[in-house]
């Protein structure tokens, strides 16, 4: 019995850190996910307000890095992962008419 | 055991839900990043095309298209319509429909493809403003001589008089002055800047009863130094700047005091006469006639008479701004804008537009029941009315969403529940608490990839492409290396049991892998795009899965028979004897599979 418990012990640490690595895992990727769709958001508003013949508003410069590449809109949003050193970048392209 | 056995059930469930969490997000983004791609396509292609229409009020209804397929193009998509919303002849919107291929493609689904819709409409605003330091241009449409000397100076009536003035930067025109402008847009430039007096020393004399289109009247004459000057149009009628304090108006021919009659513009070929109702409504109201042409050409009215009228009220609202004026009369500042360009031509170096994204129409809302039973509440009890109305409309939008979203989702969404369905029973043949789940597991996973493989192999074949393919250039090697690890247990295995079984798994992977290697030389090109495993190699795949599900009956083959064993004294005692027998039966086959 005190066997068992034992390496009921050891399989507890084990698959917790398992799952804690797991857990780490999809937070990066919904924290990624969640930069993408945001990137993709501000491109297709910075587009058309572009596309208008609009100026961009300063809250989605202040969100994403946009740069504009002769007819095609760049858009970068900076991300930072929980115990990643640096930072990730989602990027999102529009071609302008 | 059991607190071993609780433990484990409850992590390796975190564990399995949380990757199905990781996996099932990561299809949905990928859904949600095809239906955005299609919707930004389709505003920026209806922007394009509305810009080009801005640019270009006629622009044919195949330049538009080219344009916002074009647009469409560089964003991923092909255009599936392209429709001018027009009132009469003045363009509104474009209303724009593209179509994005989704791709569907995913390890173990295979590619899948479906065209995503998506609509837009951009709305196009024209502006008009006439510019300050010039006479107002007007479209001669290429014509030349007498009638476009008319033309040209009946477009300026509605300008104030200033004497000396030849140019609204000057405040308007006095007579001379608009005789040299209308001869000058005519082709029939006068040297200088003639006077009144000029003028009439310049032309040649003409009894009153010879007078044509574009000659000149003068006041004066007899001194031989007239002071005034106008120009007949026809029809007994002169176009005249008459004083400080006038504008630039038609008068009756009778009435001006004009006693000298003169051509100065050689006579031209017949011209084609303007609409005789449209003049004939210009010089009874005082408005400019090719104004009130456009007007009626772009279909903004239908009678010239009453547009006439509507033109000349809204001129003394707005005078000296014509722009302002036919804005006012049609009621559009757009149409009036256009109207204003269409009479102006090219000449009109104010024209401008604007280009906005629209908000589609909703659906039309269902017409109320005859009869309108319900109603509305009365003396402020609840609106059960409105409120079931709201909801209807409310599950109607839903409805709508969802149709949107549907249509995006089947291929992708159903391709990742398959693989997480997959991916589960994998999980579980990994984790899961003891031995006999973990073969079951393995057992309905290689089902499962037995009868795909089958599925294709029935179909002719398996292509491998996007990160299928990847996933089989990485499996292919690592199955090779397993195969032999499995084949190295086996062989130093103590026990029967264990070498069957561990033999059945070599043969199994080493049959799935040989299988895949059948796509040939596209696997280890990295350049190719995709590679198709033949139907002989999807038959290895199978025969490899048919191995694992034999290994794993094998293996089980007590527990199967145990539980056999159960039910038959379960069916024995609860149901009949003949099920019974029909259980033994199977028993019977189970234990008669089994030669050891």
């Amino acid at each position: 019995m005190r066997g068992e418990r034992g390496q009921a012990t050891i399989e507890l640490v084990a698959l917790a850190g398992l799952v804690a690595i797991v857990a780490l895992s999809v937070h990066a990727l919904l924290v990624l996910w969640a930069a993408q769709s945001r990137a993709q958001g501000i491109a297709d508003q910075a587009a058309v307000m572009v596309a208008e013949g609009r100026p961009i508003p300063a809250r989605l410069r202040h969100d994403a890095d946009i740069r504009r590449h002769g007819r095609t809109l760049a858009v970068t949003v900076h991300v930072s992962l929980a115990g990643v050193p640096g930072s990730a970048d989602a990027v999102a392209r529009a071609a302008l008419p | 055991m059991s607190e071993r056995g609780q433990i484990s059930v409850a992590l390796v469930a975190a564990v399995t839900l949380v990757m199905l969490g990781g996996v099932l997000l990561g299809y949905l983004s990928q859904v949600a990043v095809g239906g955005g791609h299609a919707q930004r396509a389709a505003d920026l292609a209806a922007i394009a095309a509305a810009k080009r229409l801005g640019a270009d009020p006629g622009a044919p209804a195949a330049a538009l298209r080219r344009t916002a397929a074009g647009s469409a193009g560089a964003n991923g998509a092909r255009i599936v319509s392209v429709r001018v919303i027009r009132t009469g002849a003045v363009p509104r919107a474009v209303d724009v429909t593209v179509a994005v291929a989704v791709d569907g493609a995913a390890p173990g689904a295979g590619v899948q493809h479906r065209m995503v819709q998506a609509r837009a409409r951009a709305g196009v605003q024209f502006a008009a403003t006439l510019a300050a330091g010039s006479f107002r241009p007007v479209d001669l449409r290429g014509g030349r001589g007498p009638l476009a000397a008319v033309t040209a100076a009946e477009a300026q009536v509605g300008w104030p008089y200033v004497w000396g003035g030849e140019s609204r930067a000057e405040g308007g025109f006095d007579c001379s002055g608009l005789i040299d402008y209308a001869y000058a847009a005519a082709g029939t430039p006068l040297p200088g800047r003639p006077t009144a007096a000029e003028l009439w020393r310049m032309a040649r004399p003409e009894p009153a009863a010879a007078l044509e289109p574009s000659d000149l009247v003068f006041v004066g004459a007899r001194s031989g130094a007239p002071d005034h000057v106008g120009m007949y149009v026809g029809d007994g009628t002169v176009v005249v700047a008459p004083h400080t304090g006038a504008q630039v108006r038609f008068e009756p021919l009778s009435a001006g005091g004009w006693d000298g009659f003169a051509r100065l513009m050689p006579d031209a070929a017949a011209e084609p006469a303007d609409d005789p109702a449209v003049e004939a409504a210009a010089r009874a109201h005082q408005v400019p006639p090719d104004a009130l042409a456009a007007e009626l050409r772009l279909g903004l009215a239908r009678d010239p008479e009453t547009a006439a009228a509507a033109l000349a009220r809204a001129m003394r609202r707005h005078p000296g701004d014509l722009a302002a004026a036919l804005s006012d009369a049609v009621g559009d500042p757009s149409a009036g804008a256009l109207v204003l360009r269409s009479a102006s031509g090219s000449g009109l170096t104010g024209f401008s537009s604007s280009v906005r994204l629209l908000p589609l129409p909703a659906a039309p809302a269902a017409a109320p029941a005859a009869g309108g039973g319900t109603g509305r509440g009365s003396g402020g009890g609840v609106d059960v009315a409105g409120i079931v109305a709201a909801a209807g409309k409310g599950l109607e939008r839903a409805a709508e969403q969802l149709d949107h979203v549907g249509g995006r989702v089947p291929v992708q969404a159903a391709a990742g529940f398959r693989n997480v369905g997959r991916f589960g029973i994998a999980g579980l043949a990994t984790f899961a608490p003891n031995r006999h789940l973990q073969d079951a597991s393995t057992f309905f996973g290689a089902v499962w990839d037995g009868a795909e493989a089958l599925l294709h192999a029935v179909g002719g074949g398996l292509v491998l492409d996007g990160p299928s393919l990847w996933v089989a250039r990485l499996a292919i090697p690592v199955g090779l290396g397993f195969a032999g690890l499995y084949a190295w247990q086996a062989y130093t295995a103590r026990r029967r049991d264990d070498q069957i079984w561990y033999g059945l798994q070599a043969a199994s992977t080493a049959m799935t892998s040989i299988g895949a290697m059948t796509a040939g030389a596209d696997l280890i090109a990295i350049g190719a795009g995709s590679a198709e495993v033949p139907p002989v190699g999807v038959a290895l795949i199978v025969i490899g899965a048919a191995f694992l599900v034999g290994g794993c009956i094998y293996r089980e083959r007590d527990w199967l028979a145990g539980g056999l064993r159960t039910g038959t004294g379960w069916v024995r005692n609860k149901v009949s004897g003949a099920a019974g027998a029909a259980v033994d039966a199977g028993r019977s086959v189970i234990q008669a599979l089994n030669p050891f």
